[in-house]
């Protein structure tokens, strides 16, 4: 008589007992430069925003991530190399545009002003995601803009090697980009660097996924050159792939605009090593409570 | 009702009642909810009462004792005559144990369910559903809140998820 309900208590119990809680290990990354939790994509990858994440300080000189993205966008209009999270408009102002080069400077200087060490303490994570479109219709790199924007990001990798001597701070830069043919255009340049392990700026390759076709147009992973790293939204990725990522040893990067109870269970699940995301305080505090 | 149903006496009279719950008017029902996405634990506890075609249910957390997440269901379905179909609608507070203290994430519940055939004679019924939740507001543990907007992640907002319930049911 007392079977069913004996039966839903036990799993109840099991479930209880069963349960854990499993922080994983991960690195948190400031999403587009504007991670103070204030959900404004309008401030993506300026330099205010870079400014006001870089004072998210756990106590002293520690910060609350581990490691920015900075979003590098070839403009074919004006030939230049922006910090920006997308081509500029025709009547966009001069003025408001910032160069790459501009962004790392800044970055390098906001660590060196506050003395600011990275969360985990060791070394500094930069991400440069090199973006798929040149123009505000969308157009694609020519090859010659291929060239053009694999030199820029890695005039930003000579700078942080520099930068990383002088603030006795390791680094580890990662150039991510859900177009293979840019991550190619790196590979291929003479500068890319024979040893990527090499200190105190270590080098990876990232590719990157969105929502799946017909959705977005993302590229399979076959299209790409050996990555490092795969980053992709919780929401998007099966058990099928997540398995299959898991199989080629690469590491794993988790993204979120707005962190929701989903995608932290996602990160328990998928154990990425780095999360990156524009809430890095509620991160934080998750990830330490 | 679930601990009297549960650890009380042998009532034979209320087993029976099971049995002719789902078609009785008015009854009361508790068990589980099972999941397996992302949007809470993947088991709660829930329970409610039936007013004609009208069920309404609230859904615990029993698991937030091991990670301090809990994610608290008040829902109502508006059933077919049979009770075969069900149209869902209801509210989700999902409080998270962060260093600062708690947040808390609302959202709206949207779904369908199913009847399942019913267990034990009866006695345990089942029905599948598929929900919709709908990030509506974050607030709380000393971290600027958000509100709805469809200018930050719109994709982000919207989560669907299956769910199944088992619950003994007694006509009232």
């Amino acid at each position: 008589m007392h079977r069913p309900c004996s039966a839903i208590a036990a799993v109840v119990v099991l479930a209880m007992v069963a349960g854990c809680d499993p922080r994983p290990p991960v690195l948190v990354m400031c999403h587009n430069s504007n991670c103070t939790g204030r959900l404004d994509p309008s401030r993506d990858d300026t330099l205010d925003a870079l400014r006001e994440s870089f004072e998210l300080v756990d106590s002293g000189s520690t910060l609350m991530f581990d490691g920015t993205e900075l979003d590098l966008v070839w403009d074919s209009v004006g030939r230049r190399c922006l910090f920006a999270h997308d081509p500029p408009d025709a009547d966009a102002d001069d003025n408001t545009l910032v160069g790459a080069t501009e962004a790392t400077d800044e970055v390098i200087r906001l660590l060196t002003l506050g003395d600011l060490r990275p969360h985990n303490g060791d070394r500094f994570y930069v991400k440069f995601e090199l973006k798929v479109t040149v123009d505000e219709s969308g157009g694609q790199h020519t090859a010659s803009e291929l060239t053009q924007h694999a030199d820029c990001a890695l005039d930003q990798l000579a700078t942080l090697e520099q930068a990383a001597v002088d603030l006795g701070l390791g680094f580890e830069v990662i150039f991510d980009s859900s177009g293979p043919e840019l991550l190619n255009a790196l590979t291929a340049n003479p500068r890319w660097p024979v040893n990527k392990d090499a200190e105190p700026a270590r080098v990876r390759l990232s590719a990157d996924f969105g929502a799946p076709r017909p959705l977005m147009a993302t590229r399979p992973l076959g299209d790409f050159p050996p990555v490092d790293v795969i980053e992709f939204h919780p929401s998007w990725l099966t058990e099928g792939t997540h398995q299959t990522y898991r199989s080629m040893g690469v590491d794993l990067t988790v993204w979120a605009d707005i962190v929701t109870i989903e995608v932290l269970r996602a990160v328990e699940h998928f154990e990425p090593k780095f999360v990156l995301t524009g809430e890095v305080p509620l991160v934080r505090g998750w990830l330490e409570r | 009702m679930s601990t009297v149903a549960c650890l009380g006496s042998a009532n034979t009279t209320a087993w029976a009642d099971a049995a002719k719950a789902d078609s009785a008017d008015r009854a009361w029902h508790a068990g589980v909810n099972v999941r397996s996405d992302f949007g809470t634990h993947p088991l709660r506890v829930t329970g409610g009462v039936r007013w004609g075609r009208i069920d309404t249910s609230i859904v615990v957390d029993p698991i937030v004792f091991s990670d301090g997440e809990h994610a608290l269901d008040l829902a109502g379905e508006w059933l077919s005559p049979k009770a075969d179909w069900g149209l869902m609608f209801g509210w989700r507070a999902t409080s998270i144990a962060i260093s600062s203290g708690h947040q808390w994430q609302q959202k709206v519940l949207v779904g369908v369910s199913a009847a399942l055939p019913s267990l034990f004679g009866g006695q345990i019924r089942g029905r599948l559903g598929i929900e919709m939740a709908i990030l509506m507001a974050k607030h709380g543990g000393g971290l600027p809140s958000d509100f709805f907007s469809l200018q930050v992640g719109v994709n982000e907002r919207f989560h669907t998820g299956l769910f199944l319930r088992f619950e003994y049911a007694s006509a009232l």
